[in-house]
């Protein structure tokens, strides 16, 4: 009787060793979440001039699919089970339209040509340079952009951005909210150059 | 001691031989035996000349007989001599009863000839002595080995024949003879004979090809390509293959012949030029007359036809008789060119024998009293060559018949001659009168025509040319513009929004999220290939770290 019984312990003690290693799942990201506040549906409204939203350029880092964590002001990190669940250029571009058509009075902003519209107003370009976060516990969004006007064949602005916000919780989903956070501030940015330059417009208009 | 009580002893000479001594008697009997086992089936020793022992090793070279081993040479000497070797050779006792007179040796070595190729495997295995057992009674040990191994194997069913030219003719050892394109037997040996100035060569014919040779057969040479250029034109001949490149000899039976009697061992036949000069040969008996030629007999060779009304009747015979001077005097007179020709009653269907030829000689001799001419003609324009042509004069009065030595002549028909001579100069005045001058200046202006005319149709065809052109590209552009709709009508159908290009898109998506899947695992199992069975379960995977001051 004593014999079974160390056996069974045995088997029991083996199965369960076989099933104590913590399970590892692939966690995907996105960053343009349907799921935000912000998230609301927008009107599109024809008589306002639509500008057409683009990444002109994305560093060939940005373009993996894996979710990237600068280890030093050298060394990036691809996380092995942190992924983007879909292109890292769409979700910008399509989390940035969502920010600047959030408050746009006088722009309407789109991000790719798939609807049908019979043409652009202006068209603003992004180069991003850096959308990672960082080392020193902060999430960082850098490059420049470009405002082009499409009626007069011009440039109307082009400004670089460097900005950061600090990191208050581990782990990546932290960092992906705080990566979401810039883009708003860069919308927020882009609308305030936008009004100076329609400012700085109507003033000409008027002298 | 008491000496009393010891018995006697009781002594009996031994009268058996001791059982022991049968062991040597028994080893004596042994070696008895084994001395004559060996001296039994030590078999013969022959000895064997050959001219060299080139190839030949004492105690390894084997004597053979149809790939057997029947024995072996033991000793390998010179010859009193010099000039020869003697090899001893051991021979089984199995294989004494080849050692008879008529048995042959030779020595098997690699041979390539226009016969084929032969021995090669003694490249190997070295040379060996071939013997070939005869079929006589009385026992030899000493042999006269061939040089070369003969032609025909022994006891070949066939028949051995011998044929004879005195010709330019040369065969050697295996050539062939063919018939109707078959080889059906070869040269074996060759002899000249000084008196006679004749070579003979001892042929082999294959059985059952021998049972075709008859006393009325004929040889003649096939030897390569043979071109012949006669009275009749251009005749081309060959036996078979082997014959366009070797030396050959044909036979046959004449046309008209009987097939004739069946023949022994060692006939012999002679070897004729070719076939026609074979197919004369079967008209044995002929009457011959003199043709008293006074033009050039150029062109008129030995054996050119004569015939009578398109029928050949006989040939001639001989183009250089000697000429016989009258009275040994200086003449003023030409000679006459006598040309010998026979007739041969059998070619007209007179019994080949002395009646017929006494028919054909009463029947010419009254023609030639009645006007019978000879006429040398051309046969043919490209060779030159001339033949006799006898015809009948009937405007000639009776006459009598000329003698030339022993020979009838037969008067040559002179007015044919002059004749031809009068057409031939009467051509060559017409030739002179033909306007030569005024015709190249006629010629000359046509030349000019044709020039212009030319160069009219050159102009025509470059204009011809760019017309081509024209079409051609015009059929190129339509069928470029019928390509590109087609290329059109295919961008259409991939283009985007389509459901081809958006199927295609779906299918890459679905590649590329598949890929992505697989990427972190196939990241795990290129850090670590084992993981996928022993998982420790840790993760040293870099995080983002939340800043120090911060607060959850």
């Amino acid at each position: 009787m004593k014999t079974l019984v160390c056996i069974t312990a045995l088997v029991i003690l083996m199965l369960t060793a076989c099933s104590s290693t913590k399970r590892i799942e692939t966690q995907y990201y996105l960053l343009d979440s349907p799921t935000l506040a912000s998230a609301e549906p927008i009107e599109v409204t024809k008589s306002k001039p639509t500008i057409l939203v683009t990444v002109a350029t994305l560093p060939e880092y940005l373009q993996q699919t894996n979710l990237l964590l600068q280890l030093s002001d050298h060394q990036l990190h691809f996380a092995k089970f942190h992924q983007w669940a879909e292109p890292l250029q769409v979700g910008l571009v399509n989390s940035l339209v969502r920010e600047l058509n959030k408050d746009a009075d006088k722009n309407h902003y789109q991000a790719t040509t798939d609807i049908a519209t019979p043409s652009y107003d202006g068209e603003l370009k992004l180069v991003v340079t850096a959308f990672q976060p960082t080392h020193q516990s902060q999430a960082m969004f850098s490059g420049h952009y470009t405002l082009n006007s499409f009626q007069s064949n011009s440039v109307k602005k082009q400004q670089a951005f460097h900005l950061t916000v600090p990191l208050n919780a581990d782990g990546y989903h932290h960092a992906v909210m705080q990566l979401r956070q810039l883009v708003q501030q860069l919308a927020a940015q882009i609308r305030r150059d936008l009004i100076a330059i329609a400012a700085q417009q109507s003033a000409a208009n008027t002298k | 001691m008491n000496n009393s009580s010891t018995p006697e002893a009781n002594v009996k000479p031994v009268k058996t031989v001791s059982p022991i001594w049968f062991v040597p008697l028994i080893a004596v009997f042994i070696g008895c035996w084994m001395l004559y086992y060996q001296l039994s089936t030590e078999g013969t020793e022959i000895k064997i000349h050959f001219a060299t022992a080139e190839g030949m090793e004492a105690g390894k070279t084997k004597i053979k007989s149809r790939n057997v081993d029947i024995g072996e040479v033991s000793k390998i000497e010179l010859n009193q001599t010099g000039n020869g070797v003697i090899v001893t050779a051991k021979i089984k006792a199995s294989a004494e009863q080849f050692l008879v007179a008529d048995s042959m040796f030779w020595v098997v070595a690699p041979q390539i000839s226009h016969t084929g190729v032969s021995g090669l495997s003694t490249l190997i295995s070295g040379v060996y002595i071939e013997i070939s057992p005869g079929k006589s009674q009385s026992e030899r040990l000493q042999f006269d080995a061939l040089n070369s191994p003969p032609v025909t194997p022994v006891d070949t069913p066939g028949l051995h024949i011998t044929l004879n030219s005195d010709d330019q003719f040369a065969y050697a050892k295996g050539d062939p003879i063919i018939y109707k394109g078959l080889t059906v037997g070869q040269f074996e040996d060759i002899y000249f004979n000084f008196d006679e100035r004749v070579v003979y060569y001892n042929v082999f014919i294959k059985a059952p090809y021998h049972q075709l040779l008859t006393s009325n057969t004929k040889f003649w040479d096939v030897s390569g390509i043979q071109f012949d250029l006669n009275a009749d034109g251009i005749s081309v001949k060959t036996g078979n293959f082997e014959t366009m490149l070797t030396n050959g000899v044909t036979f046959g039976i004449p046309d008209g012949m009987p097939v004739g009697e069946k023949i022994g061992e060692r006939s012999y036949f002679d070897i004729y030029k070719n076939q026609d000069a074979a197919d004369d040969e079967r008209y044995r008996r002929s009457i011959e007359f003199v043709v008293l030629v006074s033009d050039s007999i150029r062109g008129l060779s030995v054996g050119a036809p004569v015939e009578y009304r398109g029928v050949q009747i006989g040939q001639v015979s001989s183009t250089n008789m000697a000429l016989k001077i009258a009275d040994e005097n200086i003449t003023k007179n030409d000679f006459k060119i006598p040309v010998l020709i026979s007739l041969q009653p059998g070619r007209i269907g007179l019994p080949d024998n002395e009646q017929g030829q006494r028919i054909m000689a009463e029947q010419n001799m009254q023609w030639i009293k009645h006007g019978l001419n000879a006429v040398l003609r051309t046969g043919n324009l490209l060779t030159g060559s001339l033949y006799v042509d006898l015809q009948h004069n009937k405007d000639q009065a009776s006459r009598e018949t000329q003698q030339y030595g022993e020979y009838a002549v037969i008067p040559t028909s002179s007015d044919n001659f002059a004749q031809m001579t009068a057409k031939a100069e009467q051509f060559m005045d017409n030739l002179n009168n033909i306007p030569l001058h005024s015709l190249s200046n006629n010629a000359n202006h046509l030349m000019q025509e044709i020039g212009e005319s030319a160069q009219a149709i050159a102009k025509m065809s470059e204009s011809l040319e760019a017309l081509l052109s024209d079409v051609k590209q015009q059929q190129v552009s339509s069928e470029l513009s019928n390509t590109l709709q087609s290329i059109n009508l295919l961008t259409k159908d991939l283009s985007s929004g389509s459901q081809a290009y958006q199927d295609v898109r779906t299918t890459l998506k679905t590649l590329t999220a598949t890929m992505n899947e697989l990427k972190p695992l196939l990241k795990q199992l290129k850090h670590q290939p084992n993981s996928l069975i022993f998982n420790n379960g840790v993760t040293t995977e870099p995080e983002p770290s939340k800043h120090s001051g911060a607060q959850q």
